[in-house]
């Protein structure tokens, strides 16, 4: 570039191989058409080009070294971009350039801002670990006993149907009712009390069975708790009053 | 280059002065217009003044700066809509059987021709408009190689340096570049 009008060498298409060289040949008429036309258009600049040169250049800031201001320097190259944006008369490639680096320098620090927004965010969560925990796991358990109590009805009618228990005690039941011949006899009123009390002193009528039939009778109408001590008892009263009347 | 760093602007002055001539034929030699061209070179020039700091010092400036001015020209260039009108019923405007060594051939003649022709220029600055509009219209890389070489004058070695190439890339480049152009001129000049 230093010396102007230097000839075209043909050897410059040549990077070695043969193949090149026999390629070259209509390249290079090619090469000499653009030569003979840059001989050609030989333009000096206007008189007045160097001044208006340093005008537009006394526009500028000083040229700055590259990192030696650090985010100083960042921030000023971020704010002659701006300028240089809104400044009017420049060409629109270098104020779009410039409108690149500001919005680039702006999407950059939202985002750093974001990721500070974020991480001090995280840093303030993990500090206070056990309350946020407790409240994301009561409204998870306060959903399982929903469905529970569907399960629990469902559950209980099974065990109203199995009352055969209630009615193994019917048959214990049956040897009172053997044993009611009796007591229809003497008088009315202990059905429903010795129905109760049957079920209630069916141990202790086992117990007094073998012997006391016809004791029962006697113990219906009063003792119906201590009916096992009493029975033996009373048989020896009611001779008694036998005696004395 | 330390004074300019310095906030030295007269130096910067000096630099204007011995670059610009070349520059200026650059981009006179892409665009094809002075006022064009002259916008073109302050705009490299401030561009360089402005990223001054940021260059690596691999090279001369000047072919730095030659690099810088010939984007700014390619771009401008690649902007502009080149309308041409031709007459349909003139004589010559229909195909012709011209290959390209006849079409040198006739490039060399008027080259040689006396310049005060008028005819002779009318011709010159149509194969001129062809050949700028053949050049921009190369896709890159081999569109600023060629304008390098032979529009900026560089050398190859100061093309691989400022473009971070390899000298054997950029020799294929150019070849290629030309044989692209040599393509397109035929197409223009059937």
């Amino acid at each position: 570039m230093s010396d102007f009008g230097r000839r075209f060498d043909p050897s410059e298409l040549q990077d070695g191989g043969d193949a090149a060289a026999d390629a070259s040949g209509a390249e290079i008429l090619v090469a000499r058409d653009l030569e003979a036309f840059a001989r050609s258009e030989s333009v000096a600049p206007s008189v007045e080009f160097e001044d208006r040169v340093m005008a537009a250049v006394a526009l500028e800031p000083p040229p700055r070294t590259v990192g030696a201001g650090g985010v100083a320097g960042l921030v000023a190259a971020v704010r002659d971009a701006w300028r240089l944006t809104w400044s009017g008369g420049r060409p629109l490639a270098v104020r779009a350039q410039a409108l690149a680096l500001v919005l680039l320098a702006a999407v950059a620090m939202g985002s750093l801002g974001a990721v500070a927004v974020v991480g001090v965010g995280r840093i303030l969560a993990s500090n206070e670990p056990p309350v946020a925990p407790a409240p994301s796991l009561t409204p998870r358990a306060s959903l399982p006993p929903s469905p529970s109590p569907a399960v629990s009805p469902s559950i209980s009618p099974t065990p109203s149907a199995s009352p055969t228990p209630t009615l193994d005690t019917t048959p214990t039941a049956e040897p009172t009712q053997a044993g009611r011949p009796p007591s229809d006899s003497s008088g009315s009123g202990s059905g429903s009390g010795g129905d109760s009390e049957n079920s209630g002193s069916g141990s202790s009528d086992e117990s007094s069975e073998p012997g006391s039939d016809s004791s029962d009778d006697s113990s219906e109408p009063g003792s119906d708790s201590g009916s096992g001590s009493s029975e033996t008892q009373r048989p020896s009263q009611t001779p008694e009053s036998d005696g004395d009347s | 280059m330390r004074a300019v760093l310095d906030g030295d602007r007269e130096a910067y002055r000096r630099l204007v002065e011995r670059e610009s001539v070349a520059l200026v034929r650059a981009c006179h030699r892409i665009l094809g217009d002075r006022a064009d061209a002259e916008d073109a070179a302050q705009e490299a020039l401030v561009t360089a003044y402005r990223q001054l700091a940021s260059w690596r010092g691999e090279g001369t400036f000047g072919a730095w700066l030659m690099r810088i001015g010939v984007r700014i020209a390619l771009r401008q260039a690649g902007k502009r809509r080149t309308v041409t009108w031709r007459d349909p019923l003139a004589p010559g405007a229909g195909p012709s059987t011209v290959d390209p060594i006849t079409s040198a051939a006739d490039q060399s003649a008027i080259d040689s021709a006396p310049l005060a022709d008028p005819a002779i220029l009318s011709m010159r600055a149509e194969r001129a408009t062809e050949l700028r509009a053949a050049v921009t219209g190369l896709p890159e890389p081999y569109r600023e190689v060629v304008a390098l070489r032979f529009f900026g004058e560089a050398t190859l070695d100061e093309i691989a340096r400022q473009t971070d190439r390899p000298i054997g890339t950029v020799k294929t480049q150019l070849r290629r570049g030309l044989a692209r152009l040599r393509n397109e001129l035929e197409r223009d000049d059937p």
